[in-house]
């Protein structure tokens, strides 16, 4: 069984002490994009921080998102000032993660019968391109049928027209990376794979946690002057364990993958309820997403359902005809940690975020909440953080997470240059300049050790043996998972049938471990993949998925293997 | 179209086509096979599995003492819609050894020796790192049965620049594995990596560049004399090297180098692509045109089934001038053996009608009339949901998923009644089993392949 933290019991027996010495001065429990970014701001304003990641880094819904950085746009009927912020904040983490991120030319078809016609859709639009300028995008086009087919051959010949305008996707894994990186160069101590597993309190405040460390199963504890609790869609459960109030309305979605780009645009699509989802050209694949349901199960265990994949088929084959053609190869879902709301739809929640600060609500001192919003919204929400953070401690600090770059993004990356001084193919180096910035320079040091490290592991992207011990080394990989987040191991057509062995062959020669470790992480890797898998097994993909049982069932005796490791260990959650 | 008339026609050219064809052309006769693509067969790994024993599936140790004819004694009472429990209500178990034997004397005929004995399982490790049960291999992995571990001095060679076969840790996990299996580790296991000329500066070796490199006669004559030196004094009994050693001149790599370096070489399973696999569906396409076997690179459009013809019409073929051709073939006997998901015997459309409709949306592609199984029951409706679990060490239905033969290997309708008196299936099309993980992929493809030819 995986570990539970704040299990039930354990949450609820929170540890009374007297107050000592401070370990810290801020302790964020919760390492998505919001606890990384928090601990990175507070790091930055000179506080000694502590992180707390109870899986890993983006191991939320911060890693199970569409990976859109947007404007806003569905504020703009009704709160033009979020959609200015959004699209304000949105060119910041432009400049600050100029590698990371990716532009997302949209079309939003229009076809018969829908509820808005052209015109409505692109005064719409002309109102965004006000906002535009922000974030560095470009102004709508309006588009005839033939324009619009032309520019993009899948889509339906029902449409009557369509309209373009700009989005910015982003690598939310590397983000969250980033998050964590930057804090712990700003002196932050970072961990994950440990559980916060209760709060230590004096007098009815916050002064502390007790975590364990979910490999080792070692529990420490850990004093600061304010706890933070970042925890997502978690955050109620966290709250509650410390008595205070935080009330959430739980939104799980869905993202389907394609084996490749088939697309030129992300295309908009109406589905059956009237909801807008959308195909997307994703690195080098397509995602198809995202659906918005109340979710009442286990955080800690998300399976994709057939009508969730139905449902977006549905909506998409409507204006892309071709979609079930096409080779799904993986589902991931998240759940949203939306605010709670009585009555609404869930697509209508609303997708601010709110800072609770438990001392002024129930006298619960040292005790912060930050929750809500979105991906894109995540500098902002540090930042009132933060700012809540220096009143309390009284600092003056100033917030500089939208000026000083992180890890990485401080450069333009010259490709060419790289590839020929490292001997390296272009395709190569160009996708680890995207995830690593200038520090690609370091992943590929790694070589010069040993030239083995050239070569590649993971072909679908692909990922060199160097950056596999690259984020080993420094970016706290402890899993294959940990690996696939921060490098995107695994993550193509093949759904890792040839690289999930060697990587873990590669994770046991950094981490020091022994033939049947090895094993284990190998084959919670391979759970890790069918989880995502096995919801979409159909069409072309039930090929591919004979040779991976091939591989790792008739040639990898994998399932008599599976019986003698401890799968759990490599697996945690 | 053209008219041509066979006495048999098999279609798909995988390993139980090829069988097929093979005792179809011993029983007498003319016989052709349409042989499309590549499937599954030449991505096997050179290891026959042909059987597991059902109460010993998910324990590696080797099983004291267990024979292919016990064994399908087993299988016939735990896997009742195993086609090796089908096959039991008209043939003994020694006649379907017989019919792997003949698999194996294929094989040999053309000139790919094989190893291993039916009476025992051999241990054979592959570039995955672990180990695999199996009661014959072609002879140069077979050469590797490391089930008395205490008696090898093993030199794990590897090459440089092909990454995928990392032989430092074959070497650590083959010989923890070794321990757990047999209680004692190897006398001696080592690893190196050794360059091959011309590839020096390669980061991504493939395993058929690898292969067709060390075809060159110099290239293989320069790899031995560093092997030599490398493992000189390391007084060894044994060399592994992974499966590339050659794709067409594979006989004379393997015994040249184990004659020059004096000790026994064999080769450890290595993906992908599978040299072995290809080395073996290059022999039995140059021992079927050996024989005066048709054989016709082209796809099978459709199955006719009239009355008493039975017929296949096929594009591609031998056209002159390079266009596809279409031809249609009538035969006494047409053999349906297009595999599973990887051959395209069987398909999933993920039309959302299908789904709705019934099936689940598995079709049999040829035909489109034979109904896809389970467990020996048409799958009626459902998702393909209802066909995975959640775990993936578990076995997956949809992997079992085929269609469901008499005991002649006439495919069966939803009423369990022939489709056909003169077609057959053979191979992985056949549902009731799992390939891979009941470790039968090779075996079930020779025994169904060899009897449909035969009958
Ligand atoms: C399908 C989908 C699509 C989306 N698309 C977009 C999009 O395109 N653009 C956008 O801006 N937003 C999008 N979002 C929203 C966005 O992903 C979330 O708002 C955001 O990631 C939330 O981040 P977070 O840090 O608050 O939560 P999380 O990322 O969930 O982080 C909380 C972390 O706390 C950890 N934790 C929980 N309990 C403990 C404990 N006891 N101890 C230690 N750690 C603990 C968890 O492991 C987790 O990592 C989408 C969401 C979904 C579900
Ligand atoms: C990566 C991998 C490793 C494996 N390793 C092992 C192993 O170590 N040991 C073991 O015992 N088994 C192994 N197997 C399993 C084994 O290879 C298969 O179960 C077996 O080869 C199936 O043989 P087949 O002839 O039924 O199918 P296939 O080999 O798939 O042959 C079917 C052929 O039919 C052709 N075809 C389909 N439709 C048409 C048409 N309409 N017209 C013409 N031709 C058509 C296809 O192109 C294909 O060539 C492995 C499989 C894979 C994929």
């Amino acid at each position: 069984m995986p570990e539970l933290e704040f299990a039930y019991n354990n949450w609820y027996n929170s540890i009374y002490i007297m107050t000592g010495t401070n370990d810290y001065d801020v302790i964020v429990v919760g390492g998505g994009v919001v606890g990384t970014g928090v601990a990175r701001d507070c790091a930055m304003r000179g506080f000694s921080v502590l992180l707390v990641e109870k899986k890993d880094f983006a191991g939320g819904t911060s890693g199970a998102n569409m990976g859109m950085i947007h404007g806003g746009l569905r504020y703009l009927l009704f709160d033009v000032e979020t959609t200015k912020l959004s699209c304000i904040d949105s060119g910041y983490i432009q400049n600050i993660a100029p590698h990371l991120l990716f532009r997302i030319p949209f079309i939003t078809p229009v076809m018969k019968g829908d509820s808005h016609n052209i015109e409505l859709v692109e005064t719409f639009m002309e109102a965004y391109d006000v906002f535009q300028h922000y974030k560095g995008g470009k102004r709508h086009t309006r588009l005839s049928v033939e324009e619009a087919r032309h520019v993009e051959p899948g889509l339906s010949e029902e449409i009557t027209g369509a309209v373009t305008f700009d989005e910015w996707g982003i690598n939310p894994f590397r983000l969250c990376v980033c998050n964590a990186l930057s804090a712990s160069e700003h002196g932050a101590e970072v961990r994950n794979h440990t559980i916060v597993t209760g709060f230590l309190r004096d007098a009815g405040a916050v002064v502390g946690v007790s975590m364990r460390d979910t490999f080792s199963g070692e529990e420490s504890e850990a004093q600061a002057r304010i706890v933070v609790n970042a925890c997502g869609p978690w955050a109620q459960k966290a709250a509650g364990a410390a008595g205070a109030e935080v009330k959430l309305r739980p939104g799980k979605g869905i993202n389907v993958f394609f084996d490749r780009r088939i697309s030129n645009f992300a295309v908009a699509a109406e589905a059956v309820d009237g909801r807008q989802v959308v195909i997307m050209p994703h690195e080098n694949t397509t995602m198809m997403g995202c659906t918005d349901d109340d979710f009442y199960g286990d955080l800690d265990h998300l399976e994709a359902t057939h009508d969730e994949i139905e449902y977006l088929l549905e909506a998409v084959e409507r204006v892309f005809p071709s979609i079930r053609k096409h080779r799904m190869i993986r589902v991931m879902s998240g759940v949203r940690p939306t605010l709670f709301e009585w009555r609404k739809i869930e697509d209508k929640l609303t997708r601010e975020h709110e800072l609770f600060d438990h001392e002024e609500r129930e006298g619960i001192k040292g005790f912060i909440t930050i929750v809500g919003g979105k991906l894109a919204t995540f500098r902002i929400m540090a930042e009132e953080t933060t700012d809540l953070i220096c009143k309390k401690l009284g600092s003056g600090a100033e917030c500089r997470t939208h000026l000083e770059p992180l890890p990485g993004g401080d450069d333009t990356v010259d490709i060419e240059s790289i590839a020929a001084e490292y001997g390296m193919p272009l395709y190569v180096v160009k996708r680890l300049a995207f995830r690593h910035g200038t520090r690609c320079r370091n992943v590929l040091d790694i070589t010069k050790e040993d030239r083995r490290a050239a070569s590649i592991v993971c072909r679908c992207d692909p990922v060199t043996e160097a950056e596999i011990r690259y984020v080993i080394r420094h970016e706290w990989a402890r899993t294959l998972d940990d690996v696939r987040r921060r490098t995107h191991l695994g993550c193509g057509p093949c759904q890792g049938a040839r690289c999930n062995f060697r990587a873990a062959a590669i994770l046991g020669d950094e981490l020091k471990l022994d033939p049947p470790e090895i094993w284990s992480a190998g084959a919670a890797y391979l759970q890790q993949r069918w989880k995502g898998k096995y919801p979409i097994l159909r069409g072309d993909q039930l090929a591919q998925e004979e040779i991976n049982q091939a591989i790792y069932f008739a040639v990898g005796n994998y399932d008599e293997i599976c019986d003698m490791t401890d799968r759990d260990k490599f697996a945690n959650v | 179209m053209s008219d041509m008339e066979y006495s048999t026609l098999v279609i798909g050219g995988g390993i139980a086509g090829y069988t097929a064809a093979l005792s179809a052309r011993e029983a007498g006769g003319e016989v052709a096979i349409v042989a499309g693509r590549p499937g599954a067969s030449s991505m096997s790994s050179g290891i026959f599995h042909t059987d597991a024993d059902p109460g010993r599936v998910r324990d590696i140790a080797l099983p004291e003492k267990n024979s292919f004819t016990e064994n399908m004694n087993l299988i016939s009472i735990a896997e009742p819609y195993h086609p090796y429990s089908i096959l039991a209500g008209a043939h003994s178990p020694q006649e379907m050894l017989r019919a792997i034997d003949c698999f194996l004397k294929y094989l040999a005929e053309a000139g790919l020796e094989t190893g291993g004995a039916a009476d025992r399982y051999m241990l054979l490790m592959n570039n995955l790192g672990t180990m695999n049960r199996a009661r014959f291999a072609l002879k140069s992995i077979a050469d590797g049965d490391v089930a008395s571990p205490g008696k090898m001095k093993l030199a794990i060679i590897g090459i440089k620049g092909f990454a995928d076969y990392d032989p430092g840790f074959i070497a650590a996990s083959g010989d923890a594995l070794a321990r757990r299996i047999s209680g004692e580790g190897f006398a001696k296991i080592d690893a190196f990596e050794v360059a091959v000329k011309g590839y020096e500066n390669s980061d991504n070796m493939t395993t058929t560049q690898v292969a067709e490199a060390l075809d060159e006669h110099e290239i293989t004559g320069a790899f031995a004399e560093t092997v030599k030196r490398n493992i000189a004094g390391g007084e060894y009994t044994h060399t592994a090297f992974p499966a590339v050693l050659g794709l067409k001149h594979h006989r004379e790599v393997i015994s040249g180098l184990a004659e020059y370096l004096g000790i026994a070489v064999f080769e450890i399973a290595t993906l992908q692509p599978s040299v072995p696999g290809i080395r073996i569906m290059n022999a039995l396409r140059s021992l079927a045109t050996r024989k005066g076997i048709t054989v016709i690179k082209g796809t099978a459009e459709a199955v006719d089934t009239g009355d008493d013809v039975i017929a296949a019409t096929i594009s591609g073929g031998s056209s002159v001038y390079g266009t596809p051709q279409k031809s249609r073939i009538a035969a006494g006997k047409v053999i349906v053996a297009t595999g599973r998901f990887i051959g395209g015997g069987i398909e999933h459309g993920n039309a959302g009608d299908d789904i709705k409709g019934g099936g689940a949306g598995l079709v049999e592609t040829l035909t489109g009339i034979i109904p896809i199984c389970y467990k020996g029951h048409p799958v009626k409706g459902g998702t393909m949901m209802n066909f995975v679990t959640p775990t993936v060490a578990e076995p997956q239905p949809v992997f079992s998923c085929g269609v469901m033969v008499d005991a002649k290997l006439r495919p069966l309708d939803a009423n369990g009644t022939p489709v056909h008196e003169n077609l057959r299936c053979a191979g992985s099309i056949i549902g009731g089993y799992d390939p891979c993980r009941g470790k039968c992929g090779t075996g079930a493809a020779a025994v169904t392949g060899y009897f449909a030819g035969m009958e």
